[in-house]
């Protein structure tokens, strides 16, 4: 197999795995928190192209996201944030639109509006499926299908 | 109150200018592809950049120190190019109540921070998150007829140093200075080269004065007497010495007595110019004031400072120890100068009357303070072609550590009666220590700026006005030349602070005349 092929089939995995993940969220009746918060980081592992056994102990959302980007451009987490220097012209870093590309992916595919500010300040993946389970009990479509004991 | 400049804060207002596009297109002001090109995306997108610069602006302050952060202000837009005046409604209270914008913006959103800066006067600046935005948002206020303040940063410690620059010029900008006069006249007999025009000082700087008679002042130093003081009869609600104030005076007295390394002064003796310095005090926070003076020779030769019995050193250099400017010979400019060194260093000053050392057929000259010993002891030393002196008998106990007591001497100024105290530091212990000096210019329009370091000090066994610093410049005939323009009164902080006092100076509008 070469590396062409190997790239295809971690993408078609990927793809595949990341939709898994959506569904069994979109189709949990009730939906706990504790299921919503499971499916969510292997959604996010998913679509990062990362697997539980390259994540260290500790990690914050954004190490997350650098090491996602870090793991795709074959570079060494340290020097992603030396790549973004070269910025886009209205600001944004690599890091910054591949968090929006997966905030926008959950919002359309759960058909949601998730809270942008707090959206910006995720410092876990914890305070993703927070934020998500918040946000889906405002929700008129959503809150009736969510478990009363969360 | 006395509210001192280290109390001063600089209030930052962030505001955040972003544009959300409404449809999906592709041309030459929209980039990405894809779900970039979505609406919805710059909801999310515009979130996180303002974070991002939020963050930034927050570490800058806090390295920049003495900043309130205030809560941002947005101001959004669409690619109808909407700019409702309601959003302008909602951006005023903040934008009134702040000292400085600091502004996040991109594409599209350059004119919404131009408006706010014509809107609301205020000082505006882009940072490195704006990218080319900041360049043209900037270079356009500055071409604008009416004088707006706006600060293009293309590094973030660049916006740190800006942000204590502009904290030192709100110090100077809300300095009150409580002004005890005898003759009314806008310098004293001695200090001639202080400000000539109060009016022009409040128009160019902002700095306020307040005025106090001297012989009201001294009627002060006593309890009420039945009736009223004698300069007031018949009014009974001036701020006379209570029980609080003489408690607050023995307490000044014992600490000082007890702290001294040697004294020589009785304790009543002590005791009546810690009364003068606890009054001083107590009129400053009556007219919220946060500097001091009051005249020398035109108290003394009222004959009432002997009859009474202090002198105002002592409450000079315990104002100066807790950061509150306080100049000896009525001389405001000085005040300030102090005021400035103050806000850029966190520090506390020493002043005094400050001149050239020069050497003149192979031997150093003497001048008012200097006693034969000191020079024989500075003309054996090397490097003596460029010394300079600084000498008033307002020393004080925080010089080097402004959070911690020196060990010091109490010794009188008076030498026959013994009354007059005054804190003795020996500068010898600093020899090598690098001093930053400055003085404004009589009518405010430059600074003088200089360097030096320490040799030795001078006066610590002595009495009278005799306490001094002995100190060497790179060039005394520059340094000279250029103090010349500025006064004799020169007030000095250990360290250097050249490059945040010509900042300051610039920010103020006034030239900076750095020694070389």
């Amino acid at each position: 197999m070469d590396g062409q092929d190997a790239i295809r089939k971690l993408l078609v995995h990927a793809r595949q795995s990341s939709a898994l993940h959506l569904t069994t969220i979109q189709e949990a009746l009730p939906l706990t928190r504790s299921l919503l918060k499971e499916e969510l980081k292997a959604y996010v592992l998913a679509k990062y192209l990362l697997t539980e056994a390259e994540l260290p102990p500790v990690l914050t959302f954004d190490q997350l996201t650098e090491l996602s980007l870090a793991k795709s451009m074959q570079v060494s987490p340290a020097l992603v944030k030396e790549f973004d220097t070269a910025q886009s012209c209205d600001g944004a870093t690599s890091a910054m639109v591949k968090k929006v590309l997966l905030f926008r992916s959950l919002e359309r595919n759960l058909k949601l509006q998730l809270p942008a500010t707090r959206s910006a300040r995720l410092k876990s993946l914890d305070d993703l499926s927070d934020m998500v389970w918040d946000t889906m009990q405002k929700d008129a479509d959503w809150c009736g299908r969510l478990s009363a004991e969360g | 109150m006395i509210k001192k400049a280290a109390d001063v804060t600089l209030k930052v207002l962030p505001v955040l200018a972003t544009a959300e596009h409404l449809f999906y297109y592709e041309g030459p002001c929209r980039f990405g592809n894809g779900e970039a090109l979505q609406p919805g995306y710059d909801r999310l997108a515009n979130a996180q950049k303002a974070e991002t610069f939020l963050n930034k602006v927050k570490e800058c302050c806090e390295a920049a120190g003495k900043i309130e952060l205030m809560e941002p202000v947005y101001l959004g837009r669409t690619d109808d190019w909407d700019n409702h005046e309601a959003m302008w409604e909602q951006a005023r209270v903040s934008a009134d109540a702040c000292d400085f914008a600091v502004c996040m913006q991109g594409i599209a959103c350059d004119d919404l921070v131009m408006e706010f800066g014509e809107r609301f006067k205020k000082p505006i600046a882009t940072t490195p998150i704006s990218g080319f935005s900041g360049t043209i948002t900037v270079a356009t206020m500055k071409a604008k007829t009416n004088d707006y303040e706006a600060y293009g940063f293309y590094k973030w410690e660049d916006l740190t140093k800006c942000l204590k620059t502009l904290r030192a010029r709100k110090v100077i900008n809300t300095t009150k200075i409580l002004c005890i006069t005898r003759f009314g006249n806008p310098t004293s007999y001695s200090s001639v080269d202080s400000f000539k025009s109060y009016e022009e000082i409040t128009a160019k700087l902002g700095v306020r004065f307040r005025f106090l008679n001297l012989h009201e002042f001294f009627e002060t130093l006593h309890e009420m007497p039945e009736g009223g003081n004698c300069t007031t009869p018949g009014r009974t609600n001036t701020p006379n010495l209570t029980k609080e104030d003489l408690a607050k005076a023995e307490a000044i007295t014992d600490d000082l007595i007890n702290g001294a390394e040697v004294n020589v002064m009785q304790r009543d003796m002590v005791l009546k110019s810690a009364i003068a310095h606890v009054m001083i005090q107590k009129h400053m926070d009556l007219q919220d004031c946060n500097g001091f003076t009051m005249p020398c020779p035109d108290a003394c030769s009222t004959r009432r400072l002997n009859e009474i019995g202090f002198t105002a050193c002592l409450n000079h250099s315990l104002n100066m120890e807790q950061g509150i400017p306080s100049s000896c010979e009525y001389d405001v400019d000085c005040v300030l100068s102090q005021q400035a060194l103050i806000a850029v260093s966190g520090k506390s000053p020493y002043m005094g009357n400050t001149c050239p050392i020069p050497m003149e057929n192979g031997h150093l000259s003497a001048r008012f303070g200097c006693t034969p010993d000191q020079l024989a002891k500075l003309e054996a030393m090397e490097d003596n072609m460029n010394l300079y002196m600084m000498q008033h008998s307002v020393a004080h106990r925080r010089i080097q550590d402004p959070t911690k007591n020196a060990k010091y001497a109490l010794r009188n100024f008076a030498i026959d009666q013994g009354f007059g105290a005054t804190i003795r530091y020996n500068f010898d212990q600093d020899a090598g220590q690098k001093i930053t000096m400055c003085r404004f210019s009589p009518d405010g329009s430059k600074l003088f700026i200089g360097t030096g370091e320490v040799v030795m000090g001078g006066g610590y066994e002595g009495y009278n006005c005799s306490q001094l610093v002995y100190f060497k410049v790179k060039n005394q005939a520059d340094t000279w030349k250029k103090q010349c323009f500025a006064g004799n009164h020169v007030t000095m902080v250990y360290g250097n602070y050249v490059e945040e006092l010509v900042a300051l100076a610039e920010s103020l509008g006034v030239e900076p005349l750095v020694a070389d």
